[in-house]
């Protein structure tokens, strides 16, 4: 639950901070989102890979269709991708996801360091950590 | 253990962000480009996307409205003139603001600085050709004249305004795929465009060439096989009724013409099907009663175009035509009252002299027995990652030593300085401007007359019924074979001493025959007084001649038809001999029965001019085996004078293969030996192609990306003609820009251009013109009379000072 909230905050702050700051805003945010909302690592991934990929998927093939691919497959030939402009619209979508997972799962091992373990047995409203896990 | 792992995955997380951010090898910085926010998705631009009704602009005085048409050609209505070039400028870089700084960059010799050090070699024969200090000297001349000085700046400006309005995303695309950023622009950029031009069209000249040649084959035979002047075998641009009076100028001349040594270099090569066709007729000829005047220069085919289609309109004067990215007013075009258009005036205006240093410090050369103090200029070429390259570049009073040991890397290199007219101080712009405006006669002929290099047949027609035409440049004064070799620096009697006086420049108004013509051949017949030499065309010119003289009552029709005539009058002075030498064949008698049908058409589908041009490439091979074996050093003499030898000279030692001792070959044999050659190479062809023998496959014309990129680019394009025939498009080289224009009341005006406004590969205007160009097809040009003259498919825009 957790999980879903957090990839629609990150979700939303990137889709918001893509209209005025530059593409890194996508590593941006999970990062700091993972350093202060806790989750493992495996939610810290998904929860910058998934919503970022999934953003990056959906205005690319938007940006596709509204001018007809006009652009999409001369960059996938200068790319190395054989003119495939459904590759490229994945490998946008990937390595935009690839990149705000692992910024997001960085951001969790730095709140790991920073926060002790004994602090992180309880939360801040006190139920035990694996109320959490799910 | 918690903290390895963090470490572990920030030092992941910034290597990628690195990777994506900076770009890393070859590849451009993913993250930023691939980014649909703000990378190149950003670049790809809908077919129905809206211009926005308003702009403002700082740098205004007034408010200024442009009307963009359905192909994209802005039609700029200013209230005043500073606010017209501001608005060209900004328009125009909205569109090309890369291809711009590229080409001038290119010039400056500065491509190192965004692609690394495998442009070096490019940049410094740049730089040591002298391009940015020539253009450094145009600014100052830009500067002395203040009239010239305001329009650069307010251009200037216009472009700068549009460059800071830009952020990442909104860039053009080159800038995100190479990862660079436009710096601003300035006069000198401009300045460098009309240089970048100059060293385009007279830049290179075969003196070396023909020094490597007389020190093979000895002058008499080189002078057998490069004539200058073959009087009874041209049909040059001035009529040969037109009396020429005596020559005003004087000069000295030397007993020698120059140096028959050999110089083991091998100059760049200019394509010789750089030229271009410019004709007008009067009244008498034509259907309507007002005279026609058509263009189409020749350059390379690239993408962006090197042309941007634009009107410019204040309350003073209302022009339309093509500019060049990067230079304000309008190059060739017309306006109510005339039409003027351009082509190269082939003449050589680059002469090189062999300069001896007293010692290895390069600071004195040996002049008329004493030694005369050089100049440096340290050329600083920035290369991308790397620490900045600097040339030592040392100028003698002919101009840069090009050529040295420092260059060649050969330590008994000989010295080479360069003279030419383009590192002149000059002003070639205004004669654009003034044009611009233009009403008469008198008024072009005061706008060419200061037009230095490079040296143009600038073809004129007014609607009151009067054409012209002029051979206008700075032309030096030669004695007979000057400049053609190499020559000795050290002896004031092989320098220039002076230049044609203006007024006897070669030209033309109103003649008898009721049409005027140029297409880089022989300005004039042997009766004018001063001795030139250069690069002539011979076969354009007869073809244009004839059809002209031939055709009454002409239409823009008929224009239309001559412009993309492919009529290879080449092949019609040659094949014939070719074919009767050859005899019975064994083997390809398929190909020559084509051969035998064929009309001289270069059509696109047809293949017999796949079959010739293949044939003559074998036989022009063979012919001057003893030239190729030097390499690149000895510069193949032109088609048309090798068509000469073979119909007077067969029997002529230059047709023996050197390689074959035991053997005399003559032409007959050549013929034979290289149909076979032929043959096999054709069904090669075929094996490999894949594809029909027709003449555009084989010859495969591209309009070319700027950078060579190949997926910006339009490959395999089906059109026809070939260098040194009217439609003249080769592979990479062809008509850039096709204008017709009838001097009706109103004026009726008809072009195409390869290629599209918009200079970015992602938009809808990109490619507009290529395939009505191919096809031999126009567009109507929409010249208006005023902002609100707007049919369907045009949208008005208003520029509003701030």
């Amino acid at each position: 639950m957790k999980l879903i909230v957090k990839i629609i905050l990150i979700a939303a702050l990137c889709i918001a901070g893509l209209m005025f700051f530059p593409w890194y805003t996508i590593m941006a945010v999970p990062f700091v989102l993972n350093l202060f909302i806790k989750t493992n690592g495996a939610g810290a991934f998904f929860s910058g890979f998934v919503p970022v990929a999934i953003i990056w998927l959906i205005q690319s093939i938007l940006i596709h269709t509204s001018t007809e691919g006009i652009l999409t497959s001369k960059i996938a030939s200068v790319l190395p991708l054989g003119g495939s402009a459904g590759a490229l619209i994945v490998l946008t979508a990937l390595l935009g996801g690839i990149s705000a997972g692992l910024a997001g799962y960085t951001g969790n091992a730095l709140r790991n360091i920073i926060i002790s373990p004994n602090k992180k047995k309880k939360s801040r409203y006190g139920r035990p950590d694996y109320m959490y896990r799910s | 253990m918690r903290i390895i792992k963090f470490l572990l995955f920030a030092l992941l997380t910034a290597g990628l962000f690195h990777v994506m951010e900076f770009g890393v090898g070859p590849l451009p910085a993913l993250g930023k480009f691939l980014s649909p926010f703000s990378g190149f998705w950003q670049n790809a631009e809908s077919k129905n996307a809206k211009i926005p009704a308003t702009l403002e602009l700082e740098g205004l005085l007034e408010d200024v409205k442009v009307v963009f048409d359905d192909r994209m050609v802005p039609h700029i209505f200013a209230k005043n003139e500073h606010d017209l070039f501001f608005a060209q400028g900004y328009i125009t870089a909205s569109h090309r603001l890369w291809q711009m700084e590229f080409q001038t960059h290119f010039a400056a010799g500065r491509i190192s600085e965004i692609v690394g050090e495998k442009a070096i070699d490019l940049d410094r024969m740049q730089r040591r050709k002298g391009l940015l200090y020539a253009a450094e000297l145009t600014v100052e001349a830009f500067e002395r004249d203040s009239l010239a000085n305001s329009i650069l700046q307010a251009y200037s400006d216009g472009v700068n305004a549009y460059i800071k309005s830009l952020n990442y995303k909104h860039l053009p695309l080159e800038y995100k795929l190479l990862n660079y950023k436009p710096e601003p622009w300035s006069k000198l950029k401009s300045a460098l465009l009309l240089k970048y031009m100059a060293d385009m069209l007279t830049g290179n000249s075969n003196d070396i060439e023909l020094s490597n040649a007389v020190a093979l084959l000895g002058y008499e035979v080189t002078e057998l096989i490069y004539p200058d002047f073959p009087d009874s075998l041209i049909d040059p641009i001035i009529p040969r009724d037109v009396v020429f009076n005596q020559a005003t100028a004087k000069l000295d001349t030397p007993a020698v013409p120059g140096l028959g040594i050999q110089i083991p270099i091998e100059p760049e090569k200019i394509s010789e099907n750089i030229g271009s066709n410019n004709w007008a007729v009067n009244g008498n000829k034509t259907a309507t009663g007002a005279p026609i005047l058509c263009n189409d220069p020749h350059l390379q085919l690239n993408l962006p175009s090197i042309w941007y289609e634009v009107q410019l309109s204040t309350p003073q004067f209302n022009v339309y035509g093509v500019s060049l990215p990067g230079a304000p007013a309008v190059i060739i075009g017309f306006n109510n009252e005339i039409a003027w258009g351009v082509t190269n005036g082939t003449q050589d205006v680059k002469d090189w002299y062999k300069v001896k240093f007293k010692d290895a410090s390069r600071k004195e050369y040996l002049f008329d027995g004493t030694w005369k103090q050089t100049t440096v200029r340290i050329e600083e070429i920035k290369i991308k990652g790397k620490k900045p390259f600097y040339d030592t570049v040392v100028y003698t009073h002919f101009g840069p030593v090009v050529y040295d040991a420092s260059l060649t890397k050969d330590t008994s290199a000989i010295n080479l300085a360069a003279r030419w007219t383009g590192l002149e101080p000059s002003n070639e712009l205004m004669t654009f401007y003034y044009l611009n405006r233009a009403k008469n006669y008198t008024d072009y002929l005061r706008a060419i007359e200061t037009f230095q290099c490079p040296g143009q047949n600038f073809v004129f027609a007014s609607a009151s019924g009067d054409i012209a035409i002029w051979q206008q440049g700075k032309f030096p004064l030669k004695w007979p074979k000057q400049g053609k070799y190499v020559m000795d620096g050290s002896s004031s009697i092989y320098q220039w001493q002076g230049y044609i006086p203006q007024a006897e420049n070669p030209h033309v108004l109103n003649p008898s025959r009721n049409f005027v013509s140029s297409a880089n051949q022989h300005p004039t017949d042997a009766t004018y007084p001063y001795y030139y030499n250069g690069f002539f065309e011979f076969y354009r010119n007869r073809r244009i001649n004839e059809r002209l003289a031939m055709m009454q009552k002409i239409t823009v029709e008929d224009m239309m038809k001559l412009q993309n005539d492919n009529f290879n009058l080449q092949a019609a002075e040659s094949l014939p001999l070719m074919l009767k030498l050859l005899g019975d064949v064994t083997e390809g008698a398929e190909y020559i029965e084509i051969l035998e049908k064929w009309n001289y058409m270069n059509d696109a589908l047809a293949e017999a001019p796949a079959i010739y041009e293949e044939w003559f490439a074998h036989l022009d091979s063979l012919i001057w085996d003893e030239l190729h074996i030097q390499g690149k050093m000895i510069e193949i003499p032109q088609e048309f004078y090798t068509i000469w030898m073979m119909h007077n000279y067969p029997h002529h030692s230059i047709f023996d293969i050197k390689s074959t001792t035991d053997n005399v070959e003559t032409l007959e044999d050549l013929i034979q030996l290289s149909f076979h050659k032929t043959q096999k190479s054709l069904n090669y062809w075929k094996e490999v192609h894949k594809e029909n023998l027709t003449w555009y496959n084989y010859k495969s014309t591209s309009v070319q990306h700027l950078a060579r990129l190949i997926p910006f680019s339009q490959t395999n394009i089906q059109i026809g003609g070939n260098k040194r025939i009217v439609n003249a498009c080769d592979s990479r080289w062809g008509p850039s820009w096709r204008m017709i224009v009838s001097l009706e009341k109103p004026v009726k005006a008809y072009g195409v251009y390869p290629g599209g406004q918009s200079g970015n590969p992602g938009s809808p205007y990109y490619t507009t013109g290529i395939e009505k160009w191919s096809k031999g097809e126009y567009f109507t040009l929409n010249f208006m009379q005023h902002a609100e003259e707007i049919s369907s498919g045009m949208t008005q825009q208003i520029l509003k000072h701030k």
